[in-house]
This record gives structure tokens, C-alpha cells and sequence, in this order.
């Protein structure tokens, strides 16, 4: 029921793409959009897709998983893919009905730009949302981040915000589920009768849920201040991030892919491979 | 003697075909004898839990029947709201689950969901106040105003109102001073001969259970260790012990004062027994020093 919703899709696991430090994750994706948006011939933005298709085998996530979740993007990216398909006319005619004519410009435009989605999307995936925690993602973003405090942006104040709600889903929809059973048991219907019924049904659970988030805050308020924490100020962590060798070689793994990109987009191609 | 519930075969697992995959009963196969209490015990994470939710059709198992004096309770989908007024089911800490304006609305929110008319509600949440041992003056109050075990009281009471065949309860002690927890097991009982009722409490105390139960229900690792009536569950004190769930203090005393060679019947579940047992054994001491 409830307890199928997965908070982002982080796949726990060790390899290296899990282990290189979410400051650099960050840094990398956004250094590797560039790399996806600097390739613009069919071949160069189809040799950035096998790249980040081989970081699937490397970050060690079951291929079906990322399938699965690149599904609802689908139609996206083939809605796309139709218009460049229709309204590019250049290259050779390849077949007309109607007041449909599709050139050979327009197939090859509607490939690249699903080829580019798809490597976009795969890339940062892989990157940031399978083998980085959403713990160690805030902590990356905060530190990253951390300049803008001088600039009076309260950077901790809104990651330690982050952190508690992210730490508090899975412990509400826990909540949400077994309020719901209870009431459940005392007979309660969620499911039929008219609109407002329906909602008047979600007054017993709303009513205790709300008050075990209030209930909630409050321990944690006082766990915290029991604890001395007095917001960012001099905060040293248990886990000091250090950017390692690892970190090093996955940044110049995305520059010379850059590289090669630059110099792959100079390659000449046959007239019917071209896009404009 | 009669069968009200019966699991058979039941198992349920979690999270197919995702890393998180585990079995959480697996292969379970219990009765519940009609109006009897039976305790259900075991570890964290044993599958009680699990087990109770499936006995009135709020989970259902992956594979498996669960029935109910007979019937399997998942043949028709449009019986489980009927099932779970016979099968009245108290979550683990139920005063989370008061949400009404009075203690009076909150009680009869279940029989109010069973349609009944006005009279019948009334003479419902009365009686239901009255065993668990609450006031009528607290009726106008908010539930959110009450004590703790008041709290735990009012919500047990939500359940009894609806009068159910089986009363299930997780845990209806836990977190409740020793007095507390006395007035609780009491009203269980006072409901049981009140209706002739069939009783399941899930716990974690074997205390509890010596005093209160009358079947037990051994759960570990998602199987049914050992169930029947507790003279004989508790016969399997070392096995029991090895699982890390202890028989009763008095329990072990008693086995080790028989082990020193005193002359002390088996199956000594509570001080009170114990003391009978001891008060004539040390008598004849007494007498047989030669005062």
C-alpha cells in the first residue's frame, strides 16, 4: 500500500559512483549537462549516451530498475521527438502524404534530440538521484553552498530543514498507514459515497496525524536543544567530507569526455546525417 | 472446542522483487479457541504484528486462508467491513487514534460506522465506558484532556463499543505504569465474561501472559514456534529461554527450588500459586524442626 512509495530512488550500494563525494556529484552533473548540450551531431551526442549508459553496470543499479523509472518520461521525450519530426524541412524528401512531409533532416533532428533527452536524463540519474542519499546530497548542497552565508543566506538553516523533512516521510507515511488501519478497524470508509463524504471520512485521520507531527516536532526540538544545537554556527561534523583520488579521476573522466566531444562534433558526416 | 479464528498455512512478504524482500510470516498455521484468551508472543519483529491485521482482514496474505469460525474472510470483498466489526482489532498505542471532540463521539465512531440507531449507541458506549472503568462525567470531555491511561482506556473502549466476536489487541499494556496496566488486563477480562467473547492479546511480557492468558502463541522469525494451552507451552521453558524470551520469574524460581530438591509442583505461573505452593512446604519445615 503506502509503505510501496519510495522516497527518490536511491539504490544503496558501494561502488565507485556511490562512493565519490556528493560535492563533486554535484559539480560533475552539472559539468556533465555541458558535455550533453556541447555535442550537437547525431554521433557525438550518441557516444555521450553510451557513456552514461555504461555508468549503469559501474554504479551496479539492475538495469530494469532504471528503466522502469525513465518510463514516465517516455512520452516526453517521443512528444518531442514528433515535433522535430514534422516541422524540420531540410535534406532530402523522404516521403510525403497529406500535408505531412517528413525529411531525412527531420528524422535525424527527432533521434538527436530523444538520443540527448534520454543521455541527460540517464547521466544525472545515475549520478545524483541512484547512488547518492538524499542525506548526503543536503550535506554536498549545504557545504557547496556555504559561501552564500556571507552573503546573509541562512545555507544551514534551509539544508538542516531539508534533512528533517526528508528524514520524516518515510516515518509519516508509516504513521499515515497505520492511522488509516486503525480507523479501518473501527469501521471507517475511505472509499465510497459522495465527495464531501469521502472527505469528511479523512477528518479521523488527519486530526491525529497532524497532532503526532506537532508532537514529533516538539521531541525533536527538544532532543536537539538538549543536544546544544544552536544552528550552524561553529558546527563540526562526524563525517568531514574529503575529496579523494576517486573524486579527482571521475572530474577529469568528464572533462576529457568533454574533450572528445569538441572534437567529435568536428567529424564530417554524410549529407543524409546531417540536421540543418 | 470450537475454532473462532484459524490461519492456515498463511504467509505474507514484503516488498516482492525489491532488495528490501523479506518474509515476515511464513507457513503459519494457528487456532484461536472460541472464548479463550490466547496470548500471542514473541521478539521485534517475530510477525505478530503482521499476524494480527490479518485476523480481521486488514492485510491480507500472501498466501494462505484466514477464517473465521469457519469462513475465509478474504472470499468476499464487500464482507471485510462486517468482518472487521466481528473482529474488533486494537493497534498498539490507540490513544494516537482519538481525534474526536468528546470522549462520548469517540467511542461511538465505530458503532455510529455500524449504522445502529441512536438507543443502541448509547447503551453501546455505556456499557463499553463501564467495563474499561471510565466515568460517565468524562462523556463531555475531550479525549485529548485525559490522562494517558485514560487515553488508552477510552480508545480500548472505541473497540468493545462495537461488540465484537474477537477482541485482538497489540500490545494493550505497553508504556502504562503497573496499576495501569492491571486495569487494563481487567477490563479484557470483565469484556470476555461480559460477552462470552474470544480474546487475543499480542505482548511481549510472558509475566502478562502467565497471569492473564489462557492459550499461548510462541512466534520467532515469522513461524509459529509452539502454541497450545500454557502448561504445556511453558513445559518448553530451555527452548524458550534459548530463543531469549524468558518464562516467567516466578516460573524459573520455581524450577530451580525443584532442581534443589524441594517438593514443589510443576506449573507455576504467579506469585499467587507460588505461594501457595511454598506457604505449606515451609509450615511443615517449621513443624517438622520440632518448636
Amino acid at each position: 500500500m503506502m509503505s510501496d512509495i519510495t522516497l527518490g530512488q536511491f539504490f544503496p550500494g558501494n561502488s565507485p559512483l556511490h562512493r565519490i563525494d556528493p560535492r563533486m556529484k554535484l559539480i560533475l552533473t552539472i559539468l556533465y549537462i555541458v558535455v550533453v548540450f556541447m555535442a550537437d551531431t547525431i554521433v557525438s551526442v550518441l557516444a555521450v549516451l553510451l557513456l552514461s549508459v555504461l555508468l549503469i553496470p559501474v554504479g551496479n543499479i539492475p538495469l530494469r530498475t532504471v528503466l522502469k523509472s525513465m518510463k514516465p518520461l517516455l512520452f516526453i521525450m517521443i512528444f518531442t521527438g514528433l515535433i522535430n519530426l514534422f516541422w524540420t524541412k531540410d535534406g532530402i524528401l523522404v516521403c510525403s502524404f497529406w500535408i505531412i512531409e517528413i525529411y531525412s533532416a527531420g528524422i535525424v533532428q527527432a533521434i538527436f534530440i530523444i538520443v540527448r533527452i534520454a543521455a541527460l536524463l540517464l547521466g544525472s540519474t545515475m549520478l545524483i538521484s541512484y547512488t547518492t542519499s538524499p542525506i548526503a546530497l543536503t550535506d554536498g548542497m549545504e557545504q557547496l553552498l556555504a559561501p552564500l552565508s556571507r552573503i546573509k543566506i541562512p545555507v544551514h538553516d534551509f539544508a538542516m530543514m531539508m534533512t528533517i523533512a526528508l528524514r520524516f516521510i518515510p516515518t509519516l507515511i508509516e504513521e499515515t498507514d497505520k492511522i488509516m488501519s486503525a480507523q479501518k478497524a473501527r469501521g471507517a470508509d475511505f472509499s465510497t459515497g459522495s465527495i464531501i463524504k469521502r472527505a469528511k471520512a479523512l477528518i479521523p485521520i488527519f486530526i491525529p496525524l497532524f497532532l503526532s507531527c506537532i508532537r514529533r516536532a516538539d521531541e525533536l526540538a527538544v532532543a536537539m536543544e538538549c543536544r546544544c544545537y544552536n544552528g550552524g554556527k561553529g558546527k563540526t561534523r562526524m563525517n568531514v567530507l574529503h575529496y579523494k583520488a576517486l573524486d579527482f579521476a571521475a572530474l577529469a573522466l568528464v572533462i576529457v569526455a568533454g574533450v572528445l566531444v569538441f572534437f567529435v562534433n568536428k567529424v564530417p558526416l554524410p549529407v543524409f546525417l546531417l540536421t540543418k | 472446542m470450537e475454532t473462532a479464528i484459524e490461519l492456515v498455512d498463511v504467509s505474507f512478504v514484503y516488498g516482492t522483487g525489491t532488495v528490501f524482500r523479506t518474509d515476515a510470516l511464513s507457513g503459519v498455521s494457528v487456532k484461536i479457541a472460541k472464548g479463550r484468551v490466547s496470548g500471542i508472543i514473541g521478539h521485534t519483529g517475530s510477525g505478530k504484528s503482521t499476524m494480527v491485521q490479518m485476523m480481521n482482514g486488514l492485510i491480507k496474505p500472501t498466501s494462505g486462508s484466514v477464517r473465521l469460525f469457519g469462513e475465509d474472510i478474504f472470499a468476499d470483498k464487500k464482507k471485510l467491513r462486517d468482518i472487521r466489526f466481528r473482529v474488533g482489532l486494537v493497534f498498539q498505542y490507540p490513544e494516537y487514534q482519538l481525534f474526536e471532540e468528546t470522549v462520548y463521539k469517540d467511542i461511538a465512531y465505530g458503532p455510529t460506522n455500524m449504522k445502529l440507531d441512536e438507543k443502541e449507541i448509547e447503551r453501546r458506549v455505556k456499557k463499553a465506558a463501564s467495563l474499561v472503568g471510565l466515568d460517565e462525567d468524562l462523556f463531555s470531555k475531550s479525549p485529548f484532556e485525559l490522562s494517558g491511561g485514560q487515553k488508552r482506556r477510552v480508545a480500548i473502549a472505541g473497540i468493545m463499543a462495537m461488540e465484537p466476536e474477537v477482541l485482538v489487541l497489540d500490545e494493550p499494556a505497553s508504556g502504562l505504569d503497573p496499576v495501569g496496566r492491571k486495569d487494563i488486563f481487567k477490563a479484557i477480562l470483565d469484556f470476555r465474561d461480559a460477552t462470552g467473547g474470544t480474546v487475543v492479546i499480542v505482548s511481549h511480557s510472558m509475566e502478562d501472559m502467565a497471569s492473564y492468558a489462557d492459550d499461548i502463541i510462541v512466534m520467532n522469525h515469522g513461524k509459529c514456534f509452539v502454541s497450545g494451552c500454557k502448561e504445556e507451552v511453558f513445559k518448553k521453558a530451555d527452548e524458550l529461554c534459548k530463543m531469549g524470551l524468558d518464562v516467567p520469574q516466578i516460573t524459573s524460581l520455581m524450577t530451580r527450588l525443584r532442581a534443589m530438591g524441594m517438593e514443589i509442583p510443576e506449573g507455576i505461573y504467579t506469585v499467587e500459586d507460588a505461594a501457595k505452593a511454598l506457604l505449606p512446604l515451609l509450615l511443615q519445615k517449621a513443624g517438622g524442626g520440632g518448636v
